[in-house]
């Protein structure tokens, strides 16, 4: 690592913000403790955690009232930073850089 | 080869990843269109574990979202409420990303019958439908919506092909991009996928439509968020391409090395430095950060800090020095880009507007020393942007910076970066180079703005041999000029303007007034100028 660059490891989503988005981050937090959300004067959340952040699309559905899978949620995802990993049920994204091998696993981690 | 469960959504892509077969009615090397100079794996991974028919859904949710937005935005008048400085930069945005998405379209088209590792095609085959997306929505809602909707002044919106093919601005992107389809496939993405998706998207589609929503353009706004939503799932395909290749062969390594290091810095001079000149120059409603702020947080933190730095222990590095030079060129370059974007107005399509007290006062603020190093240089700006006040800045510009303002001949950029008469001697090049297409021992004067840029010349000088702007024109007069690169209105009269505020009045600069100059732009440099001390630059 240089003066310029520190190594890091957070790891987060931008997240563009709708009807249920606020909803959505307050749980995100919930089950993330450590992590911060900030909403953005562009209409987007900038959600950032140190080492893993986890989404859990079941508990997201529960608080809709309403189906809410993968593709639901990578709709409003309109950036990350992180190893990306989408699973049975929840979006998971990991500081470590995975390999080919990681992801064939029952799960990265 | 599978180690996964069988149910949901791992099983079920785990069960088309096994759908894989090798076909017996043609040779598998015949399947392949062009090779690469990597090796590659039988396999990859998809991170997103995405089937076609998730994807489906997933961007027709997408389209419904911004579309009915579009609907809105035309019904409540929205193209006439945009601050119009945002709105003529747009004509600049509107120009050089929709033919940008094509390359990227083609790119994918290629790569998926040129790399042939299954799970990475299909994720190629996604990414060719969307950057076709993209396409159709930048011309909808950045320039079609503009010009059937009452935004003040439309014209500019329909000028793209031309703007994008031979303008002096357009070179610095076209150049750039024409990197998405003129090399390896696998160096092909390291550049776009790697770097120019994964570092400096992010400026270009979420903080452009931050300072677009700031400044009243909604439409822009989530425009740019929705695309951006399907650039995530690109850097997800770039990383899929780069952990493939890293596993695949220690050769590998070495060759990705190479290409890391000319993908940072074109990256840089395509993407990252015209990004924050948008951001700086077409703000007239500042936002909280700055563009040196976020190319820290989400560049240097979020993409060299977590996720460049930790490929380190594969031997891949990005030179220390190099990233401090644009850690440099980002704290002054906007400026100095729009200090350049002022001079040569008339080279231009859009109008622009001299900086007031205001703009003063947050440059000072987020860049301190800004003013000292800017301050003259813009009432120098302001007072020769009225039609007939005598002179004309392109002419006071060239005076007083005479030919230490030549195009970098790999990036097209001013030679006058990080700014013109502080540091700007210690980067930019000047040199002779054994000519290509003549005889033996001919040699000719090649310009660049930095030693990055002469590296990535001398790594493959055959792919820089078309004549710059400068010696394409050289003693044309300047009204020829602007009539060659079709910049006259359609009223053959009216040109880009230096001024916002003098739209529909007879305020406005002609061809007439440019003509009236009658002084022919000369800016080649000759054997002569290369050791003139009035011409300071790192190669003497």
């Amino acid at each position: 690592m240089t003066a310029d660059v520190k190594d890091s490891n957070w790891v987060g989503f931008k997240l563009i913000d709708g009807a249920d988005m606020g909803d959505i981050v307050d749980l995100i937090l919930d089950d993330n403790p450590a992590a911060k959300a900030e909403l953005m004067g562009g209409g987007y959340w900038e959600l950032d955690a140190e080492d893993e952040l986890v989404v859990d699309l079941e508990k997201i559905s529960d608080l809709l009232e309403r189906p809410f899978d993968e593709k639901d949620f990578l709709v409003y995802v309109s950036s990350y930073y992180g190893r990306v990993s989408v699973e049975d049920g929840a979006i998971r994204l990991l500081s470590d850089m995975l390999m080919v091998a990681d992801y064939e696993r029952e799960a990265v981690r | 080869m599978t180690r996964n469960g069988t149910g949901g959504r791992i099983g079920e892509y785990e069960r088309l990843r096994n759908l894989d077969w090798e076909p017996k009615s043609v040779r598998f090397e015949d399947t392949v269109l062009e090779p690469t100079k990597y090796d590659l794996p039988k396999h990859g991974y998809d991170p997103f574990r995405l089937t076609a028919i998730e994807y489906c859904a997933m961007e027709q949710q997408k389209d419904n979202d911004l579309y009915g937005l579009l609907e809105g935005a035309v019904r409540h008048g929205a193209a006439t409420k945009i601050e119009q400085r945002f709105g003529e930069y747009v004509k600049l945005v509107a120009a050089m990303l929709p033919p940008a998405e094509h390359y990227a379209h083609r790119t994918f088209g290629r790569a998926v019958r040129s790399i042939p590792v299954p799970e990475l095609q299909a994720g190629y085959s996604f990414q060719m439908l969307d950057e076709m997306r993209h396409f159709q929505m930048e011309m909808q809602c950045w320039n079609r919506f503009r010009i059937k909707h009452n935004y003040p002044d439309p014209y500019g919106f329909d000028r793209w092909p031309n703007m994008w093919a031979r303008n002096i601005v357009g070179d610095v992107f076209r150049s750039g991009v024409e990197n998405f389809i003129t090399n390896d496939p696998i160096s092909n993405l390291v550049y776009l996928q790697m770097f120019g998706e994964t570092a400096a998207t992010n400026a270009l589609f979420v903080a452009l439509p931050d300072i677009a929503a700031t400044n009243g353009d909604d439409v822009y706004a989530t425009c740019g968020l929705s695309i951006q939503s399907d650039e995530a799932r690109h850097m997800a395909n770039g990383y899929a391409t780069l952990m493939s290749v890293v596993e695949a062969s220690d050769r590998n390594v070495e060759l990705l090395q190479e290409d890391i290091i000319w993908a940072a810095w074109r990256e840089f001079t395509t993407f990252s430095l015209p990004i924050a000149f948008v951001y700086e120059n077409g703000a007239k409603r500042r936002g909280r950060r700055s563009a040196l702020e976020l190319w820290e947080q989400y560049v240097l933190d979020q993409f060299y800090g977590s996720y460049m730095g930790k490929l380190e222990k594969w031997g891949l590095k990005v030179p220390d020095e190099m990233i401090a030079d644009m850690h440099e060129w980002m704290r002054w370059g906007p400026s100095t880009l729009g200090v350049f974007a002022q001079m040569v107005w008339p080279f231009l399509w859009w109008r622009q507007e001299p900086l007031d007290d205001a703009d003063f006062e947050y440059y000072e603020n987020k860049y301190p020393g800004w003013y000292e190093r800017f301050g003259v240089i813009h009432q120098l700006i302001n007072e020769t942007s009225g039609r007939g006040n005598g002179t004309l800045v392109t002419l006071e510009g060239l005076g007083l910076l005479g030919k230490t303002l030549q195009l970098c001949q790999v990036c097209h950029m001013p030679t006058i970066l990080p700014h013109p008469m502080i540091g700007a001697e210690e980067y930019r090049r000047f040199v002779k180079k054994p000519g290509l297409n003549g005889e033996a021992g001919e040699t000719k004067i090649v310009t660049f703005c930095s030693k990055w840029c002469e590296q990535i010349y001398d790594r493959e000088p055959h792919r820089f041999q078309t004549p710059g702007y400068f010696n394409h024109y050289a003693d044309w007069q300047l009204g020829d000029l602007l009539r060659d690169q079709e910049l006259i209105r359609p009223d053959g009269k009216l040109i880009g303007q230096p001024r916002l505020d003098t739209l529909g009045t007879d305020d406005m600069w002609t061809i007439d007034d440019i003509d009236a100059f009658g002084i022919p732009f000369s800016m080649s440099l000759s054997e002569e100028d290369l050791s003139d001390p009035l011409i300071p630059h790192a190669a003497q």
